[in-house]
């Protein structure tokens, strides 16, 4: 089963979503509880921060640090887990600038995400970010950056069971299949 | 009048195609002008769509470089495209872009555009009978 988060900046959407996955976990008796996280560590102050954030999240967390590859996490993992994974904003910059995939690997992976949900049997939580109502953007790689998050949203979102945006920490629930 | 808005990419456009697959377009990403649209208008027989506005409030601003010229531009613009439609009892569909979430920007003539984009959606919004929101492929009736 998968949800999608999304919401602005400081808007709450990881603790929700960290809410969300908790609850399912705790209703399920399969699995276990994971939490992919995308960003890399890139200074000590980070890496400071990625420790505080796993203590706060508490020991029935198991964190794996996927900043590229996410599909064969998903598919290593025990079946029906709950999985969270925050952020895909942060992963799509990785896979272009980083790992420089083109946009059909990026895409496929998407759906080798969306397919290991639905046959192993997980709780899929995505956590995304609402980038696109600033202003228009001026250099064209920001926009196409915007245009391909938008779309992987649209894939993702047709594919979720459960759409949540998050505002000043409330959900508004988008779909509900 | 109907409106329709949303972020850049979040599906405004396909919303509107679903609808109405044969209305006539006026589209400034198309380098259309909307001085165009009374004649594009009577010419069809469903709703005319009108979208990019954002980009004609820019091209205003860049020649007037007055908030309240450009302000009261667009919105006589959405007053006769009222009136219009009112005669006609035709529909008219705009399409305009969520523009006003971000930080302020640091330029005068951007902050200037982002303030004229959403008065004139504020405008657009108030007068339309209908508003729907999209977000991610996704919409929402608001209005």
């Amino acid at each position: 089963m998968l949800t999608f988060i999304s919401g602005g900046a400081r808007s709450g959407k990881s603790s929700f979503g960290e809410k969300l996955a908790l609850e399912s976990y705790r209703n399920h008796i399969r699995g276990k509880l994971y939490y992919i996280a995308t960003s890399m560590p890139a200074d000590d102050e980070m890496k400071e921060r990625i420790i505080r954030h796993r203590k706060d999240r508490g020991g029935e967390w198991q964190t794996i640090e996927a900043p590229i590859e996410v599909k064969p996490c998903l598919n290593q993992i025990e079946k029906g887990s709950t999985v969270l994974v925050d952020c895909l904003t942060v992963w799509l910059s990785n896979r272009l600038y980083i790992d420089q995939a083109g946009w059909e690997t990026i895409t496929q992976e998407v759906s080798g995400w969306i397919q290991a949900a639905s046959r192993r049997h997980l709780c899929l939580y995505l956590v995304s970010n609402d980038i696109n109502e600033g202003m228009p953007a001026s250099a064209d790689s920001v926009a196409s950056y915007i245009y391909m998050l938008e779309q992987l949203h649209q894939q993702l979102i047709s594919a979720s069971e459960e759409v949540y945006q998050v505002i000043a920490g409330l959900p508004v629930k988008w779909k509900d299949d | 009048m109907q409106l329709v808005v949303g972020g850049a990419y979040s599906g405004k456009r396909k919303l509107v195609k679903e609808k109405f697959p044969d209305s006539p377009w006026i589209s400034a990403y198309e380098n259309e002008q909307l001085t165009n649209w009374k004649q594009t208008y009577e010419s069809g027989s469903s709703p005319l769509i009108t979208e990019g506005w954002e980009e004609w409030i820019r091209q205003e601003w860049d020649k007037s470089g007055e908030l309240d010229v450009v302000r009261e531009y667009f919105e006589a613009i959405i007053d006769e495209m009222q009136r219009v439609e009112e005669q006609r009892k035709q529909s008219m569909v705009m399409i305009m872009l969520e523009m006003g979430r971000g930080v302020v920007p640091v330029d005068k003539d951007e902050r200037a555009w982002r303030d004229l984009s959403g008065w004139v959606l504020q405008s657009a919004a108030a007068r339309a009978e209908s508003v729907h929101y999209c977000w991610h492929g996704l919409s929402r009736k608001l209005k």
